[in-house]
């Protein structure tokens, strides 16, 4: 009893102690780091993971790799794979947070069937499956199989693509069929297959570390693409970075010389640039004469693109282009890059061009650090550019040619009359087929375009003037969704299988890791339904699993420039690290980064490469009196993705966006017309109206003003204007004008910010 | 193609549909990919990512005089936000929680367009705001390391280390009702491993450096930290800024812009504070309690009393102060994210004004219990207490008992005041905090000689006998002198601040004054409107004290004979309650927009943080 005394005084203290004092408890332990296995790192006691997996994240086209931790075979978390070629143990907040945004309310998690009463009724995917087989074959039984089309998105894996293509025009008979990449990539891919005779991205990501100039065209990676900056910054060389572009955005505040031209000039920079190159000798004659074509009338072209013109026409300095020409003279290894501002844009391929003209007449190409080099947009834009079989057949053959449709009729072992004759009308012409009425239905898959195609309020007319809308997505909150008659509930990105395809042409894997909610199924599983509903399983016996539909692709590619006949399954990639193709059975290890035309050669019948040129054409609508202001568009902020339908769902990626629609103008406009920053106003195009809150900031011109594309009625402004060539519809130069919405705004004393 | 219209293939049974359907389901839910992708990976004891992240950790142990602390190389941030994620996600943090944010700082000239992003945490002080001003000693700076560490377990959740902090680092937890914070990763640090922020920057902006605190301490005395963020000789943060482009704040300019032109993107988003509900309550409950308290201590000590502490009026008072500084303390409980802790709120006496606050506030209910206790055995016998307990005795001790509770009372005011003017706070400034906070007081104290007097009038009344005296009246005027120049003063300091010269935004009083006129401009009103009806309240009972004294006498007789409370007596008390209600609910408005209207910019934000 006696010698209990001095333990339960201590016990006693100690409560008291803890009561006083508590410096551990359940609190304490909910935030305790344990040792990770699998070179995880320190990770949370509560989510320790038991396996992990690689694959590459299904947001942009960077394809970063991710490690996905697993407990019982179910994702629990994430991290990048330190060993991936691409990211090197990096990723932005959309790849951190990939895993969070499936779990959203809004998922689509059961078929969906409009009533005749205007309301959604749930049905069972029999009923979803008979009431798309039925009411398509109405249609086209009354209008005729090209009153069909539908609308595909490069977010989906390529053998789902692949599959969406060969079955609504091989099965169903559609001849009408476009991608969400219209909107991104379409102008890239026109541009290199005009000039290099192939749809192909000559570079590898390590160029960025290698160069000594790196030449950033319209493209803001810092923001559009934070991984590839990462890169750029682990460039060793002290490079010389210059940024063309409007607006002076996070990459060009990282540049070393920024280059803020007029909007829309920089075919003109591009042309009296090629000019000064040619004047101070700067041409690689050699390189010229073995592999290219056409650059004697390249010359003569651009003799008129003197320093004046370029000066008056960009609005830079008049010794802009002989600085910038020496500097790439000097540069050993001189990188091209462009992304949407140049892509997205009335005369883009041309732009384009002129950038890979530099290029090829610096002979800036093949080379480690060089190249004129498109990074691309979606996830697998370039699985879409390959193998959607839209405005191409499939493996970048050609509808128009027969010996393409005979290969691809043999290789899929159909009957060759399935094979349309003609390639699919672009994007805009399909909409233009609604109008006409002589396209009755459409099939959206994957992507949202009542939110991001250009003039909305026109697309959204003609939306309502389908006879069926059938849109198949991951949620059903989407603003296409919404309006459709038929929604599929799909599995997203993480809860199917299959592969992407990144800008350096990398094949990356997606992984089945965590369940999809409720019915939604794989889109290839409903493509599969969507065939055997249409009665033509029997021409997709072979398309049983997106494992299987690899081993076709690999036999379409074959001989291909996209030649990925190398490739021996899912496990060669995962055990790569991501094949670049071309991988022909003949390469036996691939190394991990290589890039295109070390030799030269290029994929016209020639071998050579073609200098493409054109007049430039001044903008379609430029300001004017009544609409005295040019409206950018873009990306906003590294946590936002288009049109937000999955970002938006993560609460850290929201909290790390604006929380309204932001219109960013010069203060010199904002004090001409009297706006007060954070004032609310209401902005004008001739196709719309839209309200935003008003961000005073010198980082773009006087009278340009610039909105982030992810807020929805942002298209309502958007004029709809395209490339000739590529049908890329041009977002960034809409004439518009800006009035204030509330006259409480006023009281702050205008604009004069110091 | 035109064949498969023209002949269209069998449609499949329902049933082959149905068992497609369910086999896919099926096929659906299997998870896969480790069976798929087994394959061995190497279990090294140094995790995969040291490669990346090794060179920017310490590369020797800290010396005495030195600590660890964050090193962002600004020309390497570019927004991408990597840092906030990772930290989120590698910490476990729950879904809408981050210890990290980044800001935007923007050059307002027109040839420096500058657009910077600035990725911040906590800098781990080397006077940590948030470890001086907790109650509780839930904060620890750890004497090797330097990193301030939060005791999650020790935290009652007063959230007072969020208003002492000048750079917003300290988060609270509504659902967890305690505050969290970043601890530098002191759990990988110790296995040199990197913090998640530094393992994440694809940049390599973060690093973890060694401080010398002399050296921060001599940095922070010069004012050198970041441009348009907050000065650093309030708590000398660690984390260094470093930048080609001239960022780094030379100590010419702070707040949301600086010398240099650079200004927080979010600097005109300004919006309404968290209003505190228990806090504002406890603030003006309590100090009109001590008021009330200021003026029973002078009306029972003053010689020749005018006022009886024997008086039913005395009675009320003491009870009505009572009863509101009790209830206002028990209110503040309802702020804390853990109550059943209250009592841990005396620990950090030390350094926390809050902890002084309740010590003072606890002595002051101690003294006002026993005041109410001698004031009830004094009081008439209306509460049914037996004669017996009436000791004449107690009325000695009602002044001195008054006067004690009075003196903790204004103690504790002043701790009040303390407590937010040591935060890095302007708008909470020591000067116009007092004024507010003894303001309130100061009104309650002419309120109540004014009810006193007005009471006395009354209560004479009751007696048919007794002549109304003029002192009564002194009283009356005096106190509603007092609350006239009370209010006037306060009220002008108010309205000074709403007609601000200053330059919007980046004034804290032009955006305090942007608040008030905008978004808060309905408190505004509502403020003046209660204080209005407060003095027409009180003109009302004035005017019916005055019917007593003039004709009212007669004219009443009949209707006191017939019950003890008269109609002009109903008159004066319902009009002096009703002053005291709405100017004390005047107070509790100005003390939420005290709480509503602080816009202290702390470090830039904007585009999202």
């Amino acid at each position: 009893m006696i010698q209990q005394l001095p333990a339960t005084m201590g016990r006693l203290l100690d409560t008291a102690r803890t009561l006083l004092h508590q410096q551990s408890g359940p609190l304490t332990r909910e935030l305790l780091l344990a040792p990770g296995r699998f070179g995880l790192g320190m990770l949370p006691t509560k989510e320790q993971p038991d396996a992990v997996t690689d694959m590459v994240c299904g947001y942009c086209s960077t394809g970063c790799g991710l490690r996905v931790h697993l407990k019982d075979g179910e994702a629990i978390g994430l991290t990048p794979t330190s060993p991936y070629p691409v990211n090197l143990g990096m990723a932005c907040p959309k790849g951190w947070e990939a895993l969070n945004v499936l779990t959203a309310t809004d998922r689509a998690t059961i078929p969906l069937r409009r009533h005749a009463s205007g309301h959604f009724e749930a049905v069972s995917w029999p009923v979803a499956v008979d009431t798309f087989v039925s009411r398509m074959r109405h249609i086209q039984r009354f209008h005729g199989s090209e009153s069909v089309a539908f609308l595909g998105s490069g977010q989906m894996p390529t053998e789902e693509i692949a599959f969406l293509g060969a079955f609504a025009k091989f099965g169903m008979g559609v001849r009408h069929g476009d991608a969400n990449t219209r909107q991104c990539m379409a102008t890239a891919a026109v541009a290199y297959k005009q000039s290099f005779g192939f749809d192909a991205p000559p570079f590898t990501y390590a160029d960025l570390e290698q160069s000594d100039v790196l030449i950033f065209i319209g493209a803001n990676p810092c923001i559009a693409h934070p991984i590839l900056w990462e890169r750029v910054m682990r460039n060793r060389r002290s490079p010389q970075i210059v940024v063309i572009d409007p607006r002076r955005t996070e990459t060009a505040m990282q540049a070393t010389w920024h280059l803020p031209l007029r909007p829309k000039s920089d075919l003109v920079l591009h042309y009296g640039l090629a000019r000064q190159l040619i004047a101070i000798g700067a041409v690689d004659q050699t390189f010229v004469a073995a592999h290219t074509s056409g650059f004697d009338d390249f010359q003569q072209f651009v003799q008129p693109y003197t320093q004046e013109v370029v000066a008056a026409e960009t609005g830079l300095p008049g010794d802009t282009v002989e600085r910038l020409a020496r500097l790439i003279q000097r540069g050993t290894a001189v990188s091209f890059w462009w992304t949407m501002g140049v892509n997205q844009s009335h005369e883009g391929v041309r732009t384009a061009q002129a950038i890979i003209n530099l290029a090829l007449m610096t002979g800036n190409i093949g080379r480690p650090g060089t190249g004129a080099n498109s990074i691309t947009g979606q996830c697998n834009a370039m699985g879409s550019r390959l193998f959607s079989n839209t405005t191409g057949l499939l493996g970048g053959r050609d509808f128009l040619n027969p010996d393409h449709r005979g290969e691809v009729a043999r290789i899929l072992n159909i009957d060759e009359t399935v094979i349309p004759h003609k390639n699919s009308l672009a994007y805009p012409e399909i909409l233009s087929e609604v109008r006409a009425g002589r396209i009755r239905a459409l099939w959206v898959v994957g992507t949202n375009p009542a939110h991001s195609w250009i003039d909305q309020s026109d697309f959204h007319e003609l939306l309502d003037r389908l006879d069926f809308l059938v849109v198949q997505d991951m949620y059903l909150s989407t603003e296409t969704a919404s309006k459709a008659d038929l929604v599929l509930p799909a599995a997203g990105w993480g809860e199917k299988a299959g592969t992407v395809i990144n800008s350096e042409r990398r094949i990356g894997l997606i992984k089945k890791v965590t369940r999809a909610p409720g019915q939604a199924l794989a889109d290839f599983h409903i493509f599969r339904l969507l065939a055997e509903g249409w009665g033509v399983g029997e021409m997709f016996r072979e398309w049983t699993s997106p494992a299987a539909v690899f081993q076709i692709l690999k036999r379409l590619s074959r001989g291909r420039p996209c030649d990925i006949s190398g490739i021996r399954d899912y496990a060669h990639i995962d055990e790569c690290g991501g094949l670049q193709w071309p991988v022909p059975e003949s390469l036996v290890e691939p190394s991990t980064e290589r890039r295109l035309f070390a030799d030269g050669g290029f994929f016209h019948v020639d071998g050579r490469a073609r200098f493409v040129m054109d007049t430039p054409v001044p903008l379609p609508e430029p300001p004017d009196a009544e609409f005295p202001l040019l409206l950018l568009t873009g990306r906003g902020t590294v946590t936002q993705w288009h049109t937000e339908t999955r970002t938006a769902k993560s609460v850290v990626l929201k909290k790390l966006a604006p929380p309204d629609l932001q219109l960013a103008m010069h203060p010199d406009d904002a004090e001409r017309w009297a706006l007060a920053p954070e004032s609310a106003v209401t902005v004008e195009s001739r196709y719309g109206t839209l309200d935003a809150t008003v961000l005073v900031s010198p980082t773009v011109q006087k009278g340009n003003v610039f909105l982030p594309m992810h807020h929805p009625s942002v298209n309502q402004l958007t004029a709809p204007q395209f490339d000739p060539h590529s049908r890329q519809p041009s977002y960034k130069a809409t004439a518009i004008r800006v009035r204030p919405r509330s006259q409480r705004a006023r009281v702050i004393e205008p604009t004069k910010m110091n | 193609m035109s064949s498969t219209l023209s002949c269209p293939p069998p449609a499949p049974s329902e049933r082959a549909l149905r068992t497609l359907v369910d086999g896919l389901l099926h096929e659906q839910g299997q998870l896969t990919a480790v069976d798929e992708f087994e394959r061995a990976l190497e279990e090294s004891l140094v995790p995969d990512q040291a490669r990346y992240y090794r060179a920017l950790l310490p590369a020797r142990p800290l010396r005495d005089g030195e600590q660890y602390g964050f090193e962002v190389n600004l020309d390497r941030c570019s927004g991408c936000k990597a840092c906030v994620t990772a930290c989120h996600s590698l910490n476990g943090l729950d879904e809408n929680e981050t210890w990290r944010s980044v800001g935007l700082l923007v050059g307002t000239r027109d040839e420096r367009p500058v657009l910077q992003h600035v990725t911040t945490a906590c800098h781990h002080c080397v006077e940590p705001g948030c470890l001086s001003a907790c109650p509780t000693l839930a904060y620890e700076k750890d004497p090797v390391t330097g990193i301030v560490k939060h005791l999650d377990d020790q935290c009652f959740g007063c959230q007072y280390c969020t208003l002492a902090c000048p750079y917003g680092v300290p988060q609270y937890h509504a659902g967890k009702g305690i505050v969290r914070k970043c601890d530098l990763c002191s759990q990988r640090l110790a296995r040199d491993e990197a913090p998640a922020c530094v393992q994440a920057c694809p940049h390599e902006a973060i690093r973890v450096a060694i401080v010398s605190v002399a050296e921060a301490r001599e940095r922070a005395t010069r004012g050198e930290f970041l441009d348009a963020c907050p000065a650093p000789h309030h708590t000398t943060p660690t984390t260094r800024y470093t930048s080609q482009r001239g960022l780094v704040a030379d100590g010419t300019g702070h707040g949301a812009k600086s010398a240099n032109g650079m200004s927080a993107a979010d600097r005109f988003a300004i919006a309404p504070g968290h209003s505190h509900p228990p806090l504002a309550a406890m603030l003006a409950g309590s100090q009109w309690s001590v008021g009330m308290y200021v003026a029973l201590a002078m009306l029972t000590t003053v010689p020749n009393s005018l006022f009886s502490p024997v008086s039913l009026c005395h009675f009320v008072l003491t009870l009505f102060a009572f009863g509101l500084g009790a209830l206002s303390i028990a209110v503040a409980t309802l702020h804390l994210g853990r109550p059943w802790l209250a009592y841990r709120a005396i620990l950090g006496w030390r350094t926390s004004w809050l902890s002084r606050e309740a010590l003072v506030f606890g002595l002051f209910m101690a003294c006002a219990t026993a005041g109410l206790a001698a004031s009830v055995n004094v009081a008439p016998n209306l509460l049914g207490i037996p004669q017996w307990i009436h000791h004449a005795g107690f009325v000695g001790w009602m002044a001195p008992l008054h006067m004690a509770t009075a003196i903790t009372g204004v103690a504790g005011v002043w701790c009040s005041v303390m407590i937010y003017a040591v935060t890095p706070r302007p708008f909470w400034n020591v000067r116009d905090t007092a004024l507010k906070f003894f303001g309130t007081s100061f009104i309650a104290m002419a309120w109540t000689i004014s009810t006193a007097g007005l009471m006395e009038i009354a209560g004479e009344h009751l007696s048919p006998h007794a002549t109304i005296s003029a002192s009564s009246w002194y009283l009356v005027i005096f106190g509603s002198t007092l609350l006239l120049v009370g209010w006037s003063v306060k009220v002008g300091n108010e309205l000074a601040l709403l007609t601000t010269r200053e330059r919007f935004p980046n004034h804290w009083r032009a955006r305090t004054a942007h608040l008030l006129n905008g978004a808060l401009s309905g408190l505004v009103r509502w403020r003046v409107v209660c204080a209005t009806c407060g003095a027409v309240s009180l003109l009302a009972a004035i005017g019916a004290a005055n019917a007593f004294g003039s004709s009212g006498t007669s004219a009443m007789e009949g209707v006191s004979s017939m019950s003890n409370l008269s109609l002009p007596t109903l008159a004066v008390t319902v009009g002096c309650g009703a002053a005291g209600l709405f100017w004390l609910a005047s107070e509790l408005i100005e003390r939420t927009c005290f709480f509503t209207a602080e816009s202290t910019p702390g470090m830039p934000g904007g585009n999202g943080s």
